[in-house]
């Protein structure tokens, strides 16, 4: 079955708001500890518009405004966005063959956390268009609300900037809870690795670990131990 | 600050876009092993 391009960039447009208002919310706060990290207006939009990433955009901060080196920075984005790779990975097997190859370069731009879940959660084979229409909510609304949070972000108390911090979470769940009553596999699975990541959270020497390194690890570790336990079927598989 | 930070800017948009692309654009070919495609889904 063709898929109509605009039909699904329409699609990924309106699945996409709920992601849009998240990064809103959450770019706000990077807007606001950008220009506390010493960086103008511009800079922190800049960033924003070029890197699509909460984590990484977080750690660079600090990395920035210790004046660390180049290399410094390279290493801590490659670490904190080494998730991205198994996530390019895993779409690269469910993106539309039928697509041209073109696409893949600007989908790539689009991977983040959220627009990962969503465009491989998609029945059958991805559209590009699909990511697309996400990634035209998203990628205004991180910039959007990295450019307020830069403007306004002083008038705000620390204690409401912290309460919209919780909003990404709120999203993160309502993409993959659904999933999870589907499948109980899935739903185990998603309990174990919040069980683990607890454990490294609070147990000695695995919390030494730092917070990307860890994503990394769990995510290798479990991914690999249920795919090991139990093989996806091949009518179910990406 | 020392350093130009239009350039910490350009490595990290740099080493962000390159982590993404290049799985997607390298493994063009559809995974035959059934234990990497199970592992791949189970990504998320």
């Amino acid at each position: 079955m063709k898929s109509d391009p605009f039909r699904e960039w329409v699609r990924g447009c309106k699945n996409g708001i709920p992601i849009g208002l998240g990064y809103l919310a959450v770019s706000f706060s990077f807007g606001i500890l950008a220009l506390r990290s010493g960086l103008t207006v511009g800079q922190s939009v800049l960033i924003s518009a070029l890197n699509l990433t909460s984590a990484g955009q977080f750690a660079s901060l600090s990395v920035i405004a210790a004046s660390g080196s180049y290399i410094e920075l390279a290493l801590s984005q490659l670490i904190i966005n080494l998730r991205y790779c198994l996530m390019s990975a895993s779409l690269s097997q469910k993106v539309d063959r039928a697509a041209p190859f073109f696409h893949r370069f600007f989908m790539a731009f689009g991977v983040t956390d959220e627009i990962f879940a969503l465009s491989v959660s998609t029945h059958g084979p991805l559209s590009p268009y699909y990511t697309y229409g996400q990634m035209s909510v998203a990628i205004p609304g991180w910039t959007l609300g990295t450019l307020l949070g830069a403007v306004a972000g002083n008038v705000l108390p620390p204690r409401v900037l912290s309460a919209l911090g919780v909003a990404l979470y709120a999203m993160f769940c309502a993409i993959i809870i659904p999933p999870a009553r589907k499948n109980k596999v899935l739903a185990v699975i998603i309990l174990c690795a919040m069980g683990a990541s607890v454990a490294f959270t609070f147990a000695p020497l695995l919390r030494d670990i730092s917070s990307g390194t860890r994503v990394i690890i769990l995510t290798v570790a479990i991914a690999a131990l249920s795919a090991w336990l139990r093989p996806v079927k091949e009518e179910d598989a990406p | 600050m020392s350093g130009n930070v239009y350039v910490y800017i350009l490595v990290m948009a740099l080493v962000t876009y390159l982590i993404r692309m290049l799985p997607l654009t390298l493994i063009r070919e559809r995974i035959k092993s059934n234990f990497i495609k199970s592992f791949l889904y189970y990504v998320p």
